[in-house]
């Protein structure tokens, strides 16, 4: 009878560790690269554009389509996202169509400087805000992660951080 | 006529409110300042379409639509439909203040 009781303990013991270990798993963690690259990402497309914007303001020098921007800013973008769905948080499936609409936003860009071969001073100011206001619901994710790991607790993307912190940035 | 921007803007929160309903006391202060934010970018594009491509225009109002809808789905409480509806109501009020405003209908 003791030797029974015994058995049983162990698996009670196991059934418990596997069960602490699938909470483990959905815990999300917050990833320090993800937010600093997407730092660096809107860095990269608020210096071009601005200087852009401001280069298009003399007519005598129009912006001439390049290339190179274009490609670097759409591969980092994909890069960047392929990290953060890489997480296990329901809420970053919401992530997706930002993420899509960022990269249809700057390839319907690129397409417009190919075909007009410049692109004038307004189009930027507005296209560099409207960018800038899907970033934000980004950065707003990775804050409340960052915040959830500080507060010692589990990390989840909460509602309430999100909207305060979109209220902050999109008032600039 | 001018358009008045001030009752643009309100209006279009209170079209995104009601269609919201409940949720808006989550997301309300967040979906505010990102209406706001889109009413201020149709009125720069109003201001500044003679300086534009017809291209260019086309494509902004086209992206508004779209990081509308994008930022109000970002907010957990808002379901994508949701999100749609409300993105709807906002357009349809600036369409009535603007309606030469390419793209809009």
């Amino acid at each position: 009878m003791r030797h029974i009781g015994w058995r049983i303990s162990k698996h009670t013991v196991s059934l418990f560790a596997s069960i602490f270990l699938l909470i483990g798993c959905a815990t999300i963690d917050y990833d320090p690269q993800a937010d600093q690259q997407l730092t660096v990402l809107s860095q990269q497309i608020n210096e071009q554009l601005l200087k852009w914007e401001h280069q298009s303001e003399n007519p005598a020098t129009p912006v001439a389509y390049d290339s190179k921007f274009y490609d670097k800013v759409q591969a980092d973008l994909a890069t960047l996202e392929m990290r953060m769905a890489a997480s296990q948080d329901p809420a970053a499936a919401k992530l997706s169509n930002i993420f899509k609409s960022l990269n249809d936003q700057l390839e319907n860009m690129r397409v417009i400087h190919k075909q007009q071969g410049h692109l004038t001073t307004p189009y930027l100011h507005a296209e560099r805000q409207l960018l800038n206001s899907q970033i934000v619901t980004l950065m707003t994710y990775e804050l409340s992660l960052k915040k959830g790991q500080n507060s010692g607790g589990a990390t989840s993307t909460t509602a309430t951080a999100t909207t305060q912190k979109a209220d902050q940035a999109s008032s600039k | 006529m001018s358009t008045n921007w001030t009752n643009v803007r309100d209006g279009a929160i209170d079209a995104a409110k009601d269609v919201l309903k409940g949720a808006w006391d989550a997301v309300g202060n967040g979906a505010t300042a990102q209406i706001a934010a889109l009413v201020s970018v149709a009125k720069y594009i109003e201001d500044n379409k003679k300086k534009m491509e017809e291209a260019e225009i086309k494509s902004l109002m086209e992206q508004q639509k779209i990081a509308l809808q994008n930022v109000l789905t970002g907010y957990e409480a808002i379901g994508i439909a949701a999100a749609q509806n409300a993105t709807a109501a906002v357009i349809k009020i600036i369409a009535q203040a603007v309606p030469a405003l390419v793209g809009l209908a």
